[in-house]
C-alpha cells in the first residue's frame, strides 16, 4: 500500500512539473519582415510566407488579423505537425486605403504555442 | 499512512486549483497584455482585432478609470468620463449591434469638443501607456505636437487622404465604417473609439 501512495505522489510531482509546459519561444515565420519594394496604388500584390512548426507538439494556427483592411493573410492548413511547413499568402491591396508613400502594415497570427502571437511586418513604397 | 493520504489529497487539490488557471475568466490577460505592450502601432492595431468585445471593453474601461484617477479634468470633462464609464459595456463593441447603434446616437463626436484636441486624441485614439507617457498636459508642456506627437504615441489609425474608406472594420479605429465612403461622401459615422475619425481618411480626427 505504501508503494501505491509513493507512486501516486510521484505522479503528481511529474504532473506539477510538466503539466502545462509548452515549447519555448520560437518563431514560426521564416521571415519576420517582407519589403515589397515599389508597388503601384492600383496593384494587388500576393506574396508567399513560409510557416513552420518548430515545436514538438502540433501547431494550431488559430486566428490571424492585420492592421489594415488592405492586407490579409490566407492560410489553408491550420494544423502543422512537428517540422511541417506550409505556405501562407499575404495579399496587399493598397488602393483599399489609398495611401501613397512608404507604408508599413502588420499581420498577427495567434497559435497554440507558448509564444502565442507571431508578427510579420509588410513594407512597401506605394506610388 | 493517513499522513500520506492527506498529502496526496492536498496535492490533488493544489493541482486542480492552480494548473492552467487562465481559463476561469472571460478576459484573456495574455492577449490583452500583448495588445497593450506592443511597441509597434501596426502590430497593436492588428492584435486589437483578435480581442473579444469583452476584452475591448476591459481595455477601455481600465483606461477611463486611469484617466478619472490621474488626469486633471474639468468638471465637465469629469462628468463626461463618468457617464461614459456608466454607458460602456461589451455589447457596444459588437459590430452592428443595437447597443452599438444606441451608443453612436448617445455619443455624437461633437461632445468631444469639451476636450482639447490633443487631449481627446491621447485619451481615445491611442492605446499609448498613460503611465509611461504622462498626463496630456505634461506632453503639451514638452512641446510634442503635430504629426510627430501622434506617431510617437503609436498611432492607432491610418492617416492620410484616401481614395476610399481607410477604416478597417472591426479595428480600434473602425468599429463602424460599414458605409462605403469616399472623399466625396464623407460621413460622421466614422471610425475609432467614440468615432473620432471620419470615414474618409482625413488626417485629423473628425471635429478636432
Amino acid at each position: 500500500m505504501n508503494d501505491f501512495f509513493k507512486i501516486i505522489l510521484l505522479y503528481f510531482f511529474v504532473v506539477v512539473l510538466t503539466g502545462c509546459q509548452k515549447d519555448g519561444n520560437k518563431n514560426i515565420f521564416i521571415t519576420k519582415e517582407i519589403d515589397l519594394g515599389s508597388v503601384a496604388l492600383n496593384d494587388t500584390v500576393s506574396v508567399e510566407v513560409e510557416i513552420v512548426n518548430p515545436f514538438r507538439s502540433d501547431l494550431i494556427l488559430k486566428n490571424s488579423a492585420s492592421s489594415c483592411g488592405c492586407t490579409g493573410l490566407i492560410i489553408t492548413d491550420s494544423i502543422l505537425k512537428y517540422n511541417e511547413r506550409t505556405i501562407g499568402i499575404i495579399k496587399f491591396i493598397p488602393s483599399i486605403n489609398g495611401l501613397t508613400g512608404n507604408v508599413e502594415k502588420a499581420v498577427v497570427l495567434e497559435t497554440n504555442s507558448k509564444q502565442r502571437f507571431h508578427e510579420i511586418i509588410i513594407k512597401a513604397s506605394v506610388e | 499512512m493517513r499522513k500520506l493520504l492527506f498529502i496526496t489529497l492536498g496535492l490533488m487539490l493544489l493541482n486542480f486549483f492552480t494548473s492552467c488557471s487562465d481559463e476561469n475568466s472571460n478576459i484573456d490577460e495574455e492577449k490583452v497584455q500583448y495588445v497593450l505592450q506592443s511597441k509597434n502601432s501596426e502590430v497593436t492595431k492588428a492584435a486589437y482585432l483578435l480581442l473579444t468585445p469583452e476584452e475591448k471593453y476591459f481595455i477601455w474601461n481600465e483606461r477611463i478609470d486611469y484617466i478619472l484617477s490621474n488626469e486633471n479634468l474639468t468638471t465637465e470633462q469629469f462628468n463626461f468620463m463618468n457617464n461614459l464609464k456608466l454607458d460602456l459595456n461589451h455589447s457596444i463593441f459588437i459590430e452592428d449591434s443595437t447597443e452599438e447603434g444606441q451608443f453612436i446616437e448617445d455619443y455624437p463626436d461633437e461632445n468631444l469638443s469639451i476636450f482639447e484636441p490633443i487631449q481627446a486624441y491621447y485619451y481615445f485614439s491611442t492605446l499609448a501607456n498613460m503611465e509611461d507617457n504622462g498626463t496630456w498636459e505634461s506632453m503639451q508642456g514638452s512641446g510634442t505636437q503635430g504629426v510627430f506627437f501622434y506617431s510617437d504615441l503609436q498611432l492607432i489609425a491610418d492617416v492620410g487622404g484616401g481614395l476610399s474608406c481607410h477604416c478597417h472594420k472591426g479595428s480600434i479605429v473602425s468599429p463602424g465604417c460599414q458605409y462605403g465612403c469616399t472623399a466625396s461622401t464623407e460621413t460622421k459615422y466614422g471610425c475609432g473609439f467614440l468615432w473620432l475619425w471620419s470615414c474618409n481618411g482625413r488626417i485629423m480626427p473628425w471635429s478636432l
